[in-house]
């Protein structure tokens, strides 16, 4: 049975003569690299459609493009107000980027950037400190009210406040994590079930006969995970915005 | 109003948006459901193992195995436990928002509305071009309206 965890490995796609160790770091181009370049170029793609014929009545690709724009505005408007007017191009982005990578990923061969923590982190990571960063330059030393809510008896800080850190502290974490374990178990979840039906079809009739049924149970998996595809772009983007609503707002 | 024609037409208008109305499939919403379990089960083990791995890093720090990764693994359990609760009573508040959206949506079937974006602009609001002009100061302007559904 194929191994399902080969489909994760990266790999270098270029086998160059030069060395592309930068100190500690590998930088060749990877199998991962090259995915996320097809990511971002068929989500400009699709953007560009969308816009290079702009129409009161939008033909096909506009009425897509559209769609995900008013999703996204949306969603930052609904969940930061005005105040994240500014930040909307970047959410926009994030949300093409992860809603492309996912959903690229369940075609056949493609490799999935997101089932690997490392990228999540990074981008997850790069929220976190962004918005951080926005509070603090925001409300300065008053941001540290978002540790301690309000109506909190004095004598209970010692025990809020360090939970509160350690909750703030594992946003990026969860953000990461949720992404990755989603798109991870989804794909060998695929796998092994297509392993299955693979050793069932070289055994004796009454075995092939059920490979023909998990064969089938295949189906709306594979459904369901477009769906969560989509989904976990959605959520991603949807507590990006939340966290800088908490940033810009403090509760 | 009364031309029998335009009555005939109305209703018939009706029928036609009621049959596009999304029906909330219950197929996506044990999806969804899946999908809002998943988040708070991560978010659980997640805050655990931060708080655990902030105890652990002081402790080697400050030379005090293992005390801190001790407290620090009960303050990441609790952690866990209120982000727990947050997201379920804010999922709560969403869902009993969509509902009383929904009902209200019934009792006054509106003419304009759009199938596929109900959360868009639900107060009959229509949103111009793609939601937001460059006049910031318009108050009609649809970015500045909060709805709350």
């Amino acid at each position: 049975m194929a191994d399902p965890m080969k489909q994760f490995q990266v790999s270098k796609v270029f086998d160059t003569a030069h060395p592309t160790e930068f100190g500690p770091f590998d930088l060749s181009f990877t199998n991962s690299a090259l995915a996320m370049v097809v990511v971002v170029a068929l989500a400009l793609l699709v953007m560009g459609a969308a816009a290079v014929r702009a129409a009161v009545v939008p033909g096909r690709m506009q009425a897509v493009g559209e769609m995900l724009y008013d999703m996204v505005a949306g969603m930052v408007r609904e969940n930061v107000g005005k105040e994240g007017r500014p930040y909307f191009p970047f959410f926009m982005a994030l949300f093409l980027f992860i809603l492309f990578a996912n959903v690229l990923g369940m075609f056949p061969v493609f490799f999935t950037v997101t089932s690997h923590v490392a990228l999540n982190f990074f981008i997850a990571m790069m929220i976190f400190l962004a918005v951080t960063v926005i509070g603090l330059v925001r409300h300065g030393g008053h941001f540290f009210s978002l540790f301690l809510p309000h109506g909190t008896p004095w004598y209970m800080a010692p025990i809020i406040i360090p939970i509160e850190v350690i909750s703030y502290l594992s946003r990026p974490m969860s953000l990461s994590v949720r992404l990755f374990a989603n798109m991870l178990v989804g794909h060998v979840l695929l796998k092994v079930i297509a392993g299955f039906v693979i050793s069932l079809a070289a055994g004796p009739i009454v075995l092939q006969a059920l490979g023909v049924l998990t064969f089938s149970a295949l189906l709306p998996i594979v459904a369901l995970e477009f769906l969560v595809a989509g989904l976990q772009a959605y959520i991603f983007t949807i507590l990006a915005t939340v966290y800088l609503h908490d940033a810009i707002h403090l509760h | 109003m009364s031309d029998p024609k335009f009555d005939d037409f109305k209703h018939r208008l009706e029928a036609a948006q009621n049959a596009h109305k999304p029906k909330a499939s219950k197929r996506s919403a044990s999806a969804a459901g899946m999908g809002a379990g998943m988040r708070i089960a991560i978010d659980f083990v997640v805050a655990v193992a931060v708080g655990f791995g902030i105890g652990l890093g002081l402790d080697r720090l400050l030379g005090t195995k293992p005390w801190f990764m001790l407290v620090m693994f009960a303050f990441g359990i609790a952690a866990a436990f209120r982000n727990a609760i947050r997201t379920a009573e804010k999922l709560d508040a969403e869902a009993k928002a969509r509902r009383e959206a929904e009902t209200a949506n019934q009792a006054a079937p509106d003419v304009n509305h759009l199938p596929a974006s109900a959360t868009v602009s639900e107060q009959g609001q229509k949103t111009h071009g793609l939601g937001w002009s460059d006049d910031e100061d318009d108050e009609n302007e649809p970015w500045i309206h909060e709805s709350k559904n």
